[in-house]
């Protein structure tokens, strides 16, 4: 026999669901802007019967229901678009940083109308054209010199960008890294409050789309995995296995110049066997220490590969240039018929960072008639020398690849060859960047799909739950006047 | 499952949509306006790598037009003064002819004798022709006059003329230097001595006929040089007139490769306003309703 005010305890149970879920719904609406927030859905279940068959109990002719209970309030959100979404904007992250600096890299470098290599390089030549015809003209020799001050000027600007394009790549390296180091103890920190609430049974829904938040941003900048573990709490993987984020723990990144170091969440660095610590590296493979994406692993790969071969690439341009121009000026006359010197001078010679290192000799630099036009000494108009040096702009001459191979072609050519690779080098990172970036949309619009709050299907929910509640209390009304009837009105016969 | 589509993904995707529309305003609008197909090599790299190439040529063709142009400096100056040299040995034969007239007094002779002196005079000044400082005919010693105190100037570079190297490949000899105008067998007797004997002759009353023989070898001479720098005259200007030609397409090349079309830069700038208006158009009547908007 059921109790006389079960059926009050069921509609108030009706009203408490139907006032939680308004709540809910508002929760939704006041958040749906919120980046990162998934929509949250309370799951109703009807509540166990209150009567099981046995000896004991009365046959009544069927269980009564004992209303609505309220099991949990979860959010609507898929881990394996999560998944893929982290993947994929590690990789749209890297691209857009390689686009960015090979950018920049075009727009210092570029050719117009009016500046360049290329019009140096044909200024320098058709100067010395300039003094074949016009050997002892000094004012001539003073063009001659001032267009191989402008050449050597546009090889230090060369080599100017580049010492900006890797500071501006350390710098990058150093703040992501920093970002990174203070991501994973965000993340260690929710893990630890996570780990507090579960055990308690709550589902603590807007502390995981915060860390989820803090998640999506650590991949951009590193390639990470994540991993769920039963109390609530995520392990963060990165670099091929190394361990981020373990519970309440993190590890952490250094920088040492353009090395970065990692000490793991149990406080081991990344060592080889001997406990020497590696650097992390830039690559495709998934050996550990070795980043595949994301803007730190980006930002080690301009600075150890894209922008060292780029240089190296101008600096052998400059090389072959250098060498075969002052070859061909040692072996002339100048107008006091000594025998050329070098035009251009190296200090110090040799070594790296020839781009920064070039001069034109300045002895030649102080006296222009140190310039050898003459083939033979003695003639003041000879310029068959200088000629000759026109002349190399259109021969085939030696340069030697960074690595070590030579190979003969027209100085025209070498730097139509660079120019041709950087262009197409831009093209394919915006290209790439671009491929990415609407993969990434797509995904993250696929998330938005499941996760994102809908502004209609929360009023309609509201609607819903509104007529839920009504219905409740008029439920609970209809109980009330029952049990009126029975308070009130029965036992008055006769009064 | 359908995809749910929210409020926030209708207007993330019309952000993107109209950020890519603007964005296509934005590079036919740069087009137009540089006047460029390609304005960074990257936009395309084939076409910028042409349009480097023919931006060095056309470099090359204005450096070769200057080159000729100073050639056809200097042959013209030379082409002067050889022009001159000729008049002044047709005056040379008279007077020779003149001075072999043995009924002549002594007076007349030495008239016809002085004249001859400013003939010669003359003949240095045309060996001296000046350009800009340099002397015309003094071969590669520009510096020195080819004609002296000391007689003609043969030394070593004064042998060898200019040449004028025009284009890789291509080179021109500066016409003629004064030892090769002045001296017709190497090593011989050239004119300057050769009218102070003539001038000695007719002033002592000697054998003029001898002398009258001896002097038609500097007559082939001048004129074979005459011809010869003539010849070089005409070179130059079909070189040049196939320079121009060069730059011409070169000029034409370039033009098709880097200029923006206007007629169709024009279209897709306003086929892409006209999508960035409807964009913008169907965001604004997307972006507003909601189902509160119509709740009671």
């Amino acid at each position: 026999m059921t109790s006389t005010f079960s059926g009050m305890e069921i509609a108030l149970r009706g009203l408490t669901a139907a006032r939680l879920s308004m709540g809910v719904v508002s929760h939704n609406v006041a958040n749906a802007e919120v980046p990162g927030y998934s929509r949250q859905r309370v799951d109703l279940r009807a509540a166990a019967p209150w009567t099981y068959p046995g000896l004991g109990i009365g046959a009544n002719p069927a269980q009564v229901g004992q209303g609505v209970e309220v099991r949990s309030i979860s959010r609507v959100r898929d881990l394996l678009l999560d998944r893929q979404y982290r993947t994929e904007v590690g990789y749209r992250s890297a691209y857009d940083v390689r686009r960015v600096f090979l950018e920049k890299l075009e727009t210092a470098l570029a050719d117009t109308e009016d500046s360049g290599l290329a019009l140096a390089l044909d200024r320098f030549f058709h100067a010395w054209q300039d003094l074949s015809l016009n050997a002892e003209s000094i004012s001539v020799r003073q063009e001659v010199l001032g267009y191989a001050e402008q050449l050597v000027d546009l090889f230090h600007h060369v080599g100017d960008t580049f010492s900006a394009l890797r500071q501006d790549a350390q710098d990058l390296l150093r703040f992501r890294v920093e970002e990174v180091n203070a991501l994973v103890q965000e993340i260690a920190d929710l893990n630890r409050e996570i780990a507090r609430i579960t055990p308690h049974g709550y589902t603590p829904n807007d502390l995981y789309d915060e860390r989820d938040r803090l998640l999506d941003r650590l991949a951009q900048l590193v390639d990470i995995e994540v991993e769920w573990a039963h109390d609530g709490t995520v392990r963060v993987l990165f670099a091929g296995g190394i361990l981020l984020v373990e519970g309440e723990n993190y590890g952490t990144l250094t920088v040492d110049g353009e090395n970065v170091y990692a000490t793991d969440a149990h406080g081991v660095p990344f060592a080889d066997a001997a406990g020497n610590p590696l650097p992390l590296q830039a690559g495709s493979s998934s050996a550990p220490g070795v980043l595949a994406r994301g803007e730190v692993a980006e930002a080690l790969h301009l600075l150890s590969d894209v922008l060292p071969a780029y240089a190296a690439r101008y600096e052998s341009l400059l090389r072959g240039l250098a060498d075969a121009v002052n070859a061909a000026h040692r072996s002339g006359f100048d107008l006091e018929g000594n025998p050329g010197e070098d035009l251009f001078v190296f200090a110090p010679a040799g070594g790296s960072g020839a781009l920064h290192a070039v001069f034109v000799n300045p002895r030649i630099a102080a006296h222009p008639e140190g310039l050898a036009a003459a083939r033979e000494a003695g003639g003041a108009g000879d310029g068959r020398n200088a000629w000759a040096i026109a002349e190399l702009a259109d021969r085939p001459i030696p340069f030697a690849a960074p690595d070590g191979t030579v190979a003969d072609m027209r100085v025209r050519d070498a730097y139509a060859a660079i120019f041709g690779e950087l262009a197409t080098d831009v093209q394919r990172s915006q290209l790439l960047a671009e491929t990415k970036a609407s993969i990434v949309r797509f995904v993250d619009e696929r998330r938005q799909s499941a996760s994102g709050v809908s502004l209609d299907e929360e009023m309609a929910r509201l609607l819903s739950f509104q007529h839920m509640y009504t219905a409740a209390a008029r439920a609970l009304t209809a109980m009330d006047e029952a049990i009126d009837t029975i308070i009130h009105r029965l036992g008055l016969v006769g009064r | 499952m359908p995809v749910r589509i929210t409020q926030s993904m209708l207007s993330e995707r019309f952000l993107a949509d109209y950020q890519a529309a603007l964005r296509r305003i934005a590079r036919a609008e740069e087009q137009l306006a540089t006047g460029r197909k390609v304005v960074r090599p990257s936009d395309d790299p084939v076409i910028a790598l042409r349009a480097l190439r023919t931006e060095s040529l056309l470099r090359d063709v204005a450096q070769f037009r200057r080159n000729a142009d100073y050639a056809r400096s200097f042959l013209d100056a030379q082409e002067r003064s050889l022009a001159e040299g000729e008049d002044l040995l047709k005056r040379v034969r008279e007077l020779l002819v003149q001075g072999a007239n043995t009924a002549l007094s002594a007076e007349a002779r030495d008239a016809v004798a002085s004249e001859l002196r400013a003939v010669r005079e003359q003949f240095a000044a045309v060996a001296n022709t000046n350009l800009g400082g340099r002397y015309a005919f003094s071969g590669e010693a520009t510096t020195e006059p080819a004609y002296g105190p000391s007689g003609l100037l043969d030394i070593p570079p004064a042998q060898r003329p200019l040449v004028a190297a025009l284009s890789p490949g291509v080179s021109l000899p500066l016409g003629v230097t004064a030892v090769e105008l002045f001296r017709p067998t190497p090593g011989g007797e050239d004119l300057f001595r050769f009218l102070e004997r003539a001038e000695d002759v007719i002033r002592t009353g000697g054998d003029v006929g001898a002398v009258l023989g001896d002097f038609e070898a500097f007559e082939d001479n001048w004129l074979r040089w005459h011809t010869y720098v003539g010849s070089l005259q005409n070179r130059l200007e079909l070189m040049a007139s196939r320079l121009e030609s060069q730059a011409v397409s070169a000029e034409k090349l370039l033009s098709e490769t880097a200029d923006t079309d206007l007629a169709e830069a024009v279209t897709r700038l306003m086929t892409a306003q006209n999508v960035y208006q409807a964009a913008l158009g169907v965001g604004a009547r997307i972006l507003l309703p909601s189902l509160a908007d119509f709740l009671r």
